[in-house]
């Protein structure tokens, strides 16, 4: 007996028509909504004081009124909704445990938010990478490198590791160090570095330049000599530096010093008259 | 012919001739060409005391000849520009006046101060005085002044003697004076190692004699407030250039009258007190 003989497509159309039109106009108002309230967060986060999350702000609404709205409908169609919330707790739970990385990922990124050691534009260093921050993001913080590689750093490597802003204050300090002979008369030297800190009008006249003696080796003196940029020119601002050091010590008739050995030749049991050294 | 720079004069350009300005340190030649103007700079530190001079030149003899220091603009038009304008202009950053030697002013005493600080040279055509393009006459250290965040400001600096009054030899073709009067109302005498001057709030008047001055400001130093000053701007050239023409409003114009972190002490960073 086949079990579909007794079904009116009739009562089936009058019975199932107005639920899947309900259905459908919940799905139709429901989407649009949510994208609509996914841009106003969108533009909410963009005017406050942490623009970068405007792209994960936006994500969290739309996936949430999304997920909401699939529910209204499924529950529009008579599903149980309790079912289905248990269903899914279950798989939740399976999730859970295939996704923990990205669960882990997702909560440092909450971290980082309000954390606000950086936003987009601004260059930072992690593990070993330095680069221009492009997108702060649900999972991980896409990174530009200064030889154009796109780098994904997970939000939880940016969590557990060390993270330096390079940009977040408008000065920085460049140095340069050079080592003179021992037999150099260090003041001359300090003038000139002083003189190399003031050649160019990008470094800073306050905070004032700095030289600093650091070691003496078996080379020579280790001498430091330390300019402030606005960060805006801190690379230029090293090049610039490293160029008038040179040009100072050329001016001073200053030179760098070179690595030297003192070989001693002593024949077996000559007397020390016999003794000759090669430099 | 060489001449003195006229502020108000118009210069004719001249198809395939090069017009040649020089104020203080920077020489720059303004070629025309056909549906070109091209704009060539120079700036030359040993030259501080050069009078300010323009003159029609081949546009083959570049400034200075080749060197790495020279700065060339194009600028394309439909239909370029057959004249130009000079327009004298103050810095685009405040200007730190650091006096070789601190000065120290006990409660109550008030004292006038020169200050001169370079001019940008503005090169304006057409009709609508269109601006071409600004340049500093001599461009000064960056400095910065306030806390080392986002709080303090990038400006310019300037080493002078804070002259208490007025000399001939304080004038340089290429700077502008502002006249300070520094006011002590504090209880305490305060030293002044550093002093911040809203440039951007100040006009320049041109006298006759060629000089440009800016109004005289007034720094009005008080007990409640750490380094913070009083500042009034007043709303006419000063007693030196009664006759002075406005050459150049403000770069910010706003109010009169306003609270500016004014002074700093001798240390970086370290507020009078």
């Amino acid at each position: 007996m086949n079990p579909f003989a007794e079904l009116d497509p009739t009562a089936l159309f009058t019975q199932w028509a107005p639920v899947l039109v309900q259905a459908f106009l919940v799905l139709a108002l429901g989407l649009p909504f949510a994208r609509l309230l996914s841009r106003g967060a969108e533009r909410a986060v963009e005017r406050s004081p942490s623009p970068e999350f405007a792209a994960p702000a936006a994500r969290a609404v739309s996936y949430s009124l999304t997920a909401i709205t699939f529910a209204l409908a499924l529950e529009v169609l008579g599903f149980d909704l309790g079912v289905l919330l248990g269903a899914a707790g279950l798989v939740t739970v399976a999730l859970g445990f295939a996704a923990q990385t990205s669960a882990s990922n997702l909560i440092s990124g909450i971290f980082l938010v309000f954390e606000g050691s950086f936003k987009v534009g601004d260059v930072i260093q992690v593990a070993g990478t330095v680069g221009t921050v492009i997108s702060v993001d649900l999972l991980s913080v896409k990174v530009r490198t200064f030889d154009n590689l796109l780098v994904r750093i997970p939000n939880e490597t940016l969590v557990k590791s060390e993270l330096t802003n390079l940009t977040r204050y408008p000065l920085r300090r460049v140095d340069v160090v050079v080592t003179v002979p021992h037999e150099t008369d260090l003041t001359r030297v300090q003038a000139a570095l002083f003189d190399a800190a003031d050649d160019d009008p990008e470094f800073l006249e306050q905070p004032a330049p700095e030289v600093r003696i650091l070691e003496l080796n078996e080379l020579g003196v280790r001498v430091q000599v330390l300019a402030w940029v606005a960060t805006t020119n801190v690379v230029s601002g090293k090049t610039k530096l490293m160029a008038a050091v040179k040009s100072a010590f050329d001016r001073a008739q200053l030179r760098v010093a070179t690595p030297q050995r003192v070989v001693r030749l002593v024949p077996e049991g000559a007397p020390q008259s016999q003794v000759t050294s090669i430099e | 012919m060489i001449e003195m720079i006229p502020w108000t004069a118009e210069y004719p350009l001249e198809l395939d001739r090069a017009l040649r300005v020089r104020l203080g340190p920077l020489e720059l030649r303004v070629s025309r060409r056909a549906r070109e103007l091209r704009v060539s700079s120079l700036s030359d530190p040993i030259q501080l005391a050069r009078a300010p001079e323009v003159d029609h030149v081949s546009p083959e003899d570049e400034p200075g000849g080749v060197s790495p220091k020279l700065n060339t603009w194009r600028f394309g038009f439909t239909e370029e520009p057959s004249r130009l304008r000079l327009a004298p202009a103050l810095a685009d950053r405040p200007v730190i006046i650091r006096p070789e030697e601190p000065l120290t002013l006990l409660p109550g005493e008030e004292v006038r101060a020169y200050v001169s600080s370079p001019v940008w040279l503005r090169l304006l055509v057409g009709e609508a005085r269109r601006l071409l393009l600004e340049l500093p006459s001599h461009r000064p250290s960056d400095t910065w002044f306030g806390p080392l965040d986002h709080q303090g400001q990038l400006c310019y600096a300037l080493a002078t003697h804070l002259s208490l009054t007025w000399a001939d030899r304080l004038w340089k073709p290429h700077r502008a004076i502002t006249p300070v009067v520094i006011v002590n109302s504090a209880q305490e005498p305060f030293t002044v190692a550093r002093l911040r001057v809203p440039v951007g709030q100040l006009s320049i008047y041109g006298t006759p004699d060629r000089r440009l001055w800016t109004e005289r400001i007034t720094l009005t130093r008080r007990d409640d407030a750490e380094g913070e000053a009083r500042v009034t701007v007043d709303g006419e050239p000063p007693r030196e250039a009664e006759d002075g023409e406005l050459l150049s409003p403000p770069r910010a114009p706003g109010g009169r009258s306003f609270n500016l972190r004014a002074f700093e002490g001798a240390l970086f960073g370290r507020s009078i007190a």
